[in-house]
């Protein structure tokens, strides 16, 4: 059977400005219930695309604006545990954060006037798909195909493929179901990686490390 | 110098390179024009230097044009640019009219190269009246504006929003500048090029060499602000600042700068300047030619200590640029410096002359602290502040504009 070639892709986001900003955490929830999905998947995902300095305290930009502008502690814990992947879409995202926001503001302690140091901004991305000339053909290519791209290929395949592939699948995935039971145990590994928390760095390095343990293990069989 | 994009692959590697070619190659043979206000002095203007003949090595037919005009015409474009970064300068009607005619002047110099472009860029409020008066326009016309207009005098702003908000999009360098404009707003930090002389590496003796000649010791620490003499940079701050410093620590500080042909009101600046530096022997105020590159370069590698203490600031290249030589940072908490001065990672941002003497102090006490700032500060330059960076930026958004739709993603490559 003729399988097909895994091209690898790159991609740059280029960010642009949604006009919508907030000042209070009325305003973020009012605004949230407004601003397009893409805006959420940049302050969510997108920010991987950031430079990463050191270990980052929150692992969303909507937690750290509550954490360090507004200097809601509690509040920025409980929307920096939000995992995107725990969601059917970004609309049941968005739901369950304005669900939070509300809960805060209902507490007796919540200072309603209370302004950020500075606004929040939202801002969504437009992507740009670039060839990086790198091919698999076979599973066991894609480890020495994995080490030659660069960290934006794992954005592009593993958390921008859940957005725009019907079964909501990485594109690594999609593309070892052709292989059949063969490449099942791998397929089911990655499936279990969860890229929340990581930098795309260490992604890169998680999806290498499965990728090369299974080839090890075919190797052993062989 | 010709410039090859193939240039800088051992500074930011085979990826980057092979994405700014697939976008050079969709647009081969486009034209582009850039239009600014000077080819001489400033941060626009040495952008443009490198980006323009980096363009065209991609095979994209781009010019650079200057708007031209009296001296009432740029005393007006000095109001617009101090009264969008917040100051109450007044744009009277007078001005208001040499400034619209001077715009016609311009356009009728330039109408028929701008209609015909593919691409126009148009920099800063300067030339932006130029598209009113292109009726037969082509192409798309881009509105990039480089200074921080989050809290501009209204008044000012209605005048430019006219004038942009007919373009095709604009781009601001942060979110917090963006206004609200009838098309799409992107945002694209600005560059500095490790490669041209203000930034590539220079031998330790013409450091020292350089020094020397211009009566700084190299023996003794030295702090360091280069920028026009503009009262948005603060240099009487800077100046109040080292002597806070100086009272306990051996100093020098050196005020490096020059004028832009753009740029009325620096002389005025530079007299207080040196009127505040005139008792102080170990304050150096040097006013340099716009070409002087590679002295603002030795300046920086022999700094101890860069300050960048704006009080507005667009975009601080200068931060950049010594960021690139491994210099920690002392910047005003305010536009751009926010984001390329990380607080303790590669240097401080401070609010007050108190604030930077403290930092400064700091930063000379604690020289393995400094020097790992510094080297934070060189990785976050490559990483985010590099003209090839910029370049692929800007050429991401001529390739997506060229499209009707807004599609959330575009293939760029030639499948």
């Amino acid at each position: 059977m003729e399988h097909t070639l895994f091209s690898l892709r790159s991609c740059e986001l280029l960010a642009l400005s949604t006009g919508i900003k907030a000042r209070t955490l009325q305003e973020l929830r009012d605004a949230l219930g407004t601003v397009p999905a893409s805006s959420l998947h940049y302050h969510f995902w997108g920010r991987l695309m950031r430079p990463q300095i050191g270990e980052s305290e929150y692992n969303n930009d909507f937690a750290w604006w509550a954490g360090d502008s507004l200097g809601e502690k509690a509040l920025a814990e409980r929307l920096s545990v939000m995992n995107p992947g725990d969601y059917a879409s970004l609309e049941d995202l968005r739901e369950d954060m304005i669900a939070l926001l509300e809960d805060r503001m209902d507490e007796g302690d919540f200072l309603s006037w209370a302004r950020s140091s500075y606004p929040f901004f939202f801002t969504r991305a437009q992507m740009l798909v670039f060839d990086t000339g790198v091919f698999a053909s076979r599973p066991e290519d894609l480890g020495d195909a994995l080490k030659q791209v660069p960290y934006s290929s794992v954005f592009y395949h593993f958390l921008d493929a859940r957005r725009r592939t019907p079964e909501r699948e990485d594109d690594f995935c999609y593309w070892l179901s052709q292989f059949g039971e063969e490449a099942e145990p791998l397929r089911r590994e990655l499936q279990n990686l969860d890229p929340h928390l990581l930098s795309l760095e260490e992604l890169q390095k998680a999806i290498l490390s499965i990728v090369e343990r299974h080839q090890m293990r075919g190797g052993e069989k062989a | 110098m010709t410039l090859h994009i193939r240039d800088y692959e051992n500074i930011v590697g085979e990826a980057t390179l092979r994405q700014i070619e697939q976008l050079g190659s969709r647009l081969k043979g486009s034209r582009v024009v850039h239009v600014n206000s000077t080819k001489q002095g400033g941060g626009v203007a040495e952008i443009l230097h490198r980006m323009v003949p980096l363009m065209q090595d991609l095979g994209i037919e781009t010019s650079w044009e200057v708007v031209t005009g009296p001296e009432e015409f740029f005393q007006a474009t000095k109001i617009i640019h101090n009264s969008l970064q917040g100051f109450p300068d007044v744009l009277t009607p007078a001005l208001q009219q040499v400034y619209q005619e001077t715009s016609e002047e311009n356009a009728a110099r330039l109408r028929e190269n701008l209609e015909n472009a593919d691409f126009v860029i148009i920099h800063d409020p300067q030339p932006a009246g130029l598209l009113d008066l292109c009726p037969n326009r082509r192409g798309k016309w881009i509105w990039r504006c480089h200074i921080d207009v989050s809290t501009p005098n209204r008044n000012t702003w209605r005048f430019i929003r006219d004038r942009v908000k007919n373009y095709d999009a604009s781009i601001f360098s942060l979110a917090d500048f963006a206004q609200p404009l009838p098309h799409p707003q992107y945002l694209i930090p600005p560059s500095i090029d490790p490669l041209s002389q203000k930034n590539r590496d220079m031998p330790e003796d013409l450091v020292r060499k350089t020094l020397v000649e211009y009566g700084i010791d190299p023996e003794r620490p030295m702090a360091l602000q280069v920028s026009r003499f503009d009262k948005f940079k603060d240099p009487v701050g800077v100046i109040r600042a080292f002597q806070i410093c100086a009272k306990r620590q051996d100093l020098q500080l050196v005020l490096a700068g020059g004028g832009a042909s753009d740029d009325p009101e620096g002389e005025m600046v530079l007299r207080e300047v040196r009127q505040a530096a005139m008792a102080l022997e170990d304050v150096h105020v040097l006013v340099l030619p716009s070409d002087a590159h590679k002295v603002i370069n030795c300046l920086q590698r022999g700094a101890s200590v860069v300050l960048q203490k704006s009080l507005k600031e667009g975009f601080g290249l200068t931060v950049t640029e010594a960021m690139w030589k491994g210099r920690p940072v002392i910047g005003g908490d305010v536009g751009g410096i926010r984001l390329q001065v990380i607080d303790r990672y590669n240097g401080f941002r401070v609010r007050t002359p108190e604030g930077a003497a403290l930092r400064m102090r700091y930063l000379l006490q604690h020289r393995e602290k400094a020097e790992r700032m510094g080297e934070n500060a060189r990785a976050y330059a490559r990483q985010n502040f590099l003209i090839t960076g910029q370049l692929r930026s800007v050429l991401a958004l001529l390739e997506v504009s060229r499209h009707e739709e807004e599609r959330e993603r575009l293939e760029v490559f030639l499948s």
